[in-house]
């Protein structure tokens, strides 16, 4: 009679702790693939050649990616910084923001786009304002300074945010709103940023 | 009874011996809650307060457009910002003559406030329409469009609308969505632009089409978004029998849904999706009170034969006329939430010779208007006046063509001359045996539902096999695994067989490309090769075709190096490309199959898979002619788009573009290979008919051409040729856009004005094909939330049975008074 009654607790107790322990392994895996990305990022920078953070993996780190908030006109950044993977595929943004590959490349001429999961490492976009600083680094260690001049919400069928660009546009895709909790959303947070002299360095 | 006497036996000790620890331990208990529950609020604090805000806004809206409705006009308010939807009727007309169409389409845009207003408007055309000619129609007057480099057209019209003059833009934004903008709009005011394009028909098994885009669908489902619970219901597509005030209702609970405390960042954009779902309600208002379509359309139909079965699939026609002339109006009460669709044929009895293989036009369309044009851009570049110069010399003498292209079974028509009269009957009649190797990418980044997507995509090609077909399965990611070595027979239990293979797979690993691509294009030429004799090499060649279906979502770096392999191993096999997931790399997959001379289709969605493969596998299971030339007689080859022929496919024959100097009367001879048998065909061009706009389409075709060999490295150049072309025909293009200023200012405060946005039409190509931003977000949080939440009920109930919990601790000394070494405070 006693185990009877414990029955119901302990598969509560028990589902509970297979979702938590779900859920905690997204949160872990983010952050820490996020530590092996920036080995393969460091090895990276050294030969310009694509290193897989871990043997089985399907991409490899192109760009360092910061974000700075620009407090009257004294920098001071934002969150960590990313490691930006390459291909936009379920599984990699779980490890990381990625490079839309229809998009230019990183440094290229035209529209870089580089999504990441509002939950994790895109999270601190929902600080970002207009005439913020995100900064990439490409694989020759050149910093990148671009400008947010847009921040959009849009609907996931507007493509149009992927179109190509003339000139040097870096877009930041991530899920809106940003307090959902779900995994799947309708809208999407677009921040929208143009590259600025990056003769010299701005921080 | 005996355990439980144990269990008070045993518990009460407990309680006695340990009064201290266990007060420590509830109040743990108590603590932990405490905390989870605050760290909880910590996690997900803004959601609450998110969706009160836009509850607030939700009810203001309400408030507003109640009281402000009018008929035809839909006013929201933003932030405090009015926005309005601007009115618009459009009336189409349409002129076909041989192979060509002709549309004006007349947009008026009506001001019914009492303010300045700019308004801008998006719109669809069909994919191949060369828009050569706009002109702003104030009341009587009427301003002839002028072609201009987009952003010095831009400029032009941003300058008119500070100097408050009327003026209009038409523009490009997409290869089939173009923008009318019009400024300084006055109150109670209507301006009219109107634009005029030329397209070629499309033919198919006999039939003529045309189409037109005029769809406006329900796509958006905000009310299913996350964004707010309120549902939207659907509104129903026949939206006649909806009250206005039914529509009413969903538009305001559709503007809430839109995230309009975001509306500050930048309003046009947002409010597209609105926008849309308000036009329906437009036409609805109106349909209540003008008993008419908001479009209007008058088709003037002048086959050059005896038509028959004139058809509109989507709405109710009126028919007038006879024999080869025939007037088609909409009938009135409709509405247009459908592509006006039109399609016609030959009489029976006629069927033998409606088609003239070509039709031709002196000189280019639009010689005077562009000289005038000529001197207001050439004072921008030397360069291209030179060229003006020198093409206004030759214009004359220059002719336009449009040739049709049959594959050899096709053409029963006189004046082909049949050089293989004995192939043509073999293929028309028999289904032609191939061989199918279905390419599947099992890298990592199709993992989730691109992969299921691909699998399916897979099953149903595997099921449309027949015995006569050959077929394998290879599938691959850094490593390449197949079917069999040789490709198979496809009966059922091979079937089977790869139906087992293809369920089992598994995505994960690198991309490695290339090798199954070398393996999928080149190894039955080069097996057979080897084994057997060259003449049982040539033999399997003339019977099978083979066709390379190629799943993947593209995610490879070394694309350059991809598509000279693609080039040089190419050789008899074709290769399809299948994009799928959500962001697939179309460039690379649309190029590849530019390469590999076949197809690129986009699979969005699970529930497409069937429609968009069963389409491929039909169009590819006609017999096919390869290598198809267009020649003089004399072998030169005309100037003709699109540049690189492509096979030509059973009942889908093709229209080709010329251009050719006047002087050269030479007939054209079209040649080919159909299951490795040579054709030609002899077109006949002394007794051609006339047709005009040919030019436009000619250009039209090159642009597309030109555009379609774009890549990063050449980006400038492209755009160089484009505007070229586009100002020396006129055209509205990526890079050129025609605007039309009225010469008075008429708004003296012109820096006032509000910016409208027309409601817009969605062509039904915007959504499917571009598919979806990629998905960014993880239900980690969810699971956290559900996690924690389980633990704290599982930890409660678990104390309520232990009799732990606070308010049961202060009972429980009473009923266990006889324990008695309890004490409470």
């Amino acid at each position: 009679m006693m185990s009877f009654k414990w029955i119901i607790p302990s598969c509560v107790a028990l589902i509970g702790v297979s979702f938590l322990s779900q859920g905690a392994y997204m949160q872990i895996k983010a952050n820490f693939a996020q530590y092996l990305i920036e080995q393969a990022w460091s090895k990276t920078l050294e030969d310009q050649l694509p290193h897989k953070p871990w043997s089985w993996a399907d991409t490899h780190p192109v760009a360092k990616l910061k974000l700075y908030a620009d407090k009257e006109t004294d920098l001071y950044p934002i969150g960590q910084p990313m490691f930006v993977l390459a291909g936009a595929s379920g599984r990699n943004l779980a490890f990381g923001p990625s490079l839309v590959l229809s998009g230019a490349g990183v440094g290229e001429q035209g529209n870089t786009i580089i999504a990441g999961h509002r939950d994790t490492h895109f999270l601190p976009l929902q600080q970002v304002k207009k005439g913020d600083i995100v900064e990439l680094e490409t694989s020759y260690g050149m910093q990148q300074n671009y400008l947010i001049t847009h921040i959009d919400i849009v609907h996931e069928t507007q493509t149009e945010v992927l179109n190509m660009t003339t000139d040097n546009q870096l877009t930041l895709i991530t899920c809106y709103p940003f307090e959902d909790l779900s995994a799947n959303s309708d809208y999407r947070y677009v921040v929208t940023a143009k590259k600025v002299n990056s003769g010299h360095r701005l921080i | 009874m005996k355990r439980l006497t144990r269990y008070r036996n045993r518990k009460i000790p407990i309680i006695r011996n340990a009064t201290n620890k266990l007060d420590l331990a509830a109040y743990g208990c108590s603590g932990l809650i405490l905390l989870a529950l605050m760290l909880l609020n910590v996690l997900f604090p803004v959601h609450a307060m998110g969706s009160s805000d836009r509850r607030n806004t939700g009810s203001e809206h309400k408030g507003n457009d109640l009281s402000e409705v009018t008929q035809g006009i839909l006013r929201y308010q933003v932030n405090g910002q009015q926005f309005e939807s601007l009115p618009l009727k459009t009336d189409v007309r349409m002129k076909v003559s041989g192979w060509t169409n002709r549309v004006s389409v007349k947009q008026t845009f009506t001001n019914q406030s009492s303010d300045w207003i700019n308004g801008s408007y998006i719109f669809p055309l069909s994919s191949n329409s060369a828009v050569d000619q706009m002109r702003l129609i104030i009341g009587e007057r009427v301003i002839e469009g002028d072609i201009q480099p987009k952003k010095q057209a831009k400029a032009t019209f941003e300058k008119a609308k500070s100097q408050g003059k009327r003026a209009s833009l038409v523009s490009q934004q997409r290869a089939n969505i173009f923008t009318t903008e019009v400024a300084n709009l006055g109150p109670k005011e209507t301006l009219t632009v109107e634009i005029s394009y030329q397209e070629k028909l499309r033919y198919r098994d006999g039939e003529f089409s045309l189409r037109f885009p005029m769809t406006i669908n329900p796509r958006y489902k905000p009310g299913s978004s996350a964004v707010d619970g309120e549902t939207v219901n659907h509104k129903p597509l026949n939206g006649v029998t909806v009250t206005s005030e039914l529509s009413q209702q969903s538009y305001e609970s559709l503007s809430p849904t839109l995230p309009s405390s975001l509306l500050s960042f930048s309003p046009e954009f947002l409010l597209y999706p609105a926008a849309d779902d308000r036009s329906e309600i437009d036409y609805e208002l109106d349909d209540k009170n003008s008993d008419g379509v908001t479009v209007n359309l008058l088709v003037e139909l002048e086959a050059g034969f005896n038509v028959a079965d004139i058809n509109s699939p989507y709405q109710e026609i009126k028919k007038v006329g006879a024999g080869d002339k025939w007037q088609i109006s909409l009938v009135g009460q409709q509405k247009a939430n459908k592509d006006f669709v039109l399609t016609w044929r030959a009489q029976a009895n006629e069927s033998l010779s409606p088609l003239t293989a070509v039709f031709t036009q002196q000189g280019q369309t639009h010689e005077v208007v562009n000289q005038q044009s000529k001197e207001h851009s050439n004072k921008k570049s030397n360069e291209k006046s030179n060229k003006h110069i020198d093409n206004k010399a030759k214009l004359n003498q220059v002719e336009y063509g449009l040739v049709m292209l049959t594959p050899p079974a096709a053409s029963n028509q006189s004046q082909f001359v049949q050089r293989d009269p004995n192939t043509n009957d073999d293929i028309s009649k028999h289904h032609l045996p191939r061989e199918l190797i279905l390419v599947i990418d099992t890298s990592g980044s199709m993992s989730g539902g691109s992969l299921e997507q691909a699998k399916q995509a897979m099953l149903y090609a595997l099921a449309g096999l027949t015995s006569q077909d050959k077929f394998n399965v290879i599938e691959f990611n850094h490593a390449m695994s197949q079917l069999s070595e040789q490709s198979l027979v496809g009966s059922s239990s091979n079937i089977g067989k790869a139906n087992q293979f293809v369920r089992q797979l598994e995505a994960n690993g690198g991309t490695e490309i290339s090798k199954a691509l070398s393996v999928s294009l080149t190894h039955a030429g080069n097996q057979a090769g080897n084994h057997e004799d060259e003449f049982n090499r040539a033999q399997e060649h003339s019977t099978l075709l083979r066709q390379v279906i190629f799943i993947t979502d593209g995610a490879v770096s070394n694309e350059h190096g991809l598509f000279q392999q693609i080039e040089a191993e190419l050789g008899d096999s074709r290769l399809f490309t299948v994009g799928i997931g959500s962001a697939p790399n179309s460039y690379f997959m649309e190029r590849a199959a530019m390469f590999g001379r076949g197809t690129y289709t986009y699979i969005g969605k699970t529930s497409e898979v069937k429609s968009k493969i069963s389409q491929l596998l039909a169009k590819i299971e006609k017999p096919v002619s390869t290598d198809i030339k267009l020649t003089y007689q004399d072998g030169t080859v005309p100037d003709y788009w699109p540049a690189q022929i492509p096979d030509l496919y059973q009942d889908e024959p093709l229209l080709v573009s010329y251009k050719s100097p006047s002087y050269n009367q030479q007939d054209l001879i079209v040649s080919g290979y159909s299951q490795g048998q040579y054709w030609q065909h002899q077109i006949n061009r002394n007794a051609p008919k006339q047709a005009a706009g040919l030019d436009l389409i000619w250009a039209n075709a090159q642009i597309d051409a030109i555009e379609a060999t774009q890549s990063r490295s050449n980006l400038q150049r492209v755009k160089k040729q484009v505007e070229a072309l586009g100002m020396k025909y006129h055209l509205v293009t990526s890079q050129t856009s025609l605007v039309a200023v009225d010469k008075t200012p008429v708004n003296p405060m012109a820096e006032f004005n509000r910016n409208q946005q027309v409601k817009r039409h969605m062509p039904d190509g915007w959504k499917r094909p571009q598919g979806v931003l990629p998905q960014t977000a993880t239900s980690s949080r969810l699971n956290i939330l559900i996690g924690l939440s389980l633990l704290i009920i599982a930890l409660l109930h678990g104390l309520w049975l232990k009799g732990l919990l606070p308010a049961q601790r202060l009972i429980l000394p009473k009923n266990n008074e006889q324990g008695g070494s309890y004490d409470v405070i």
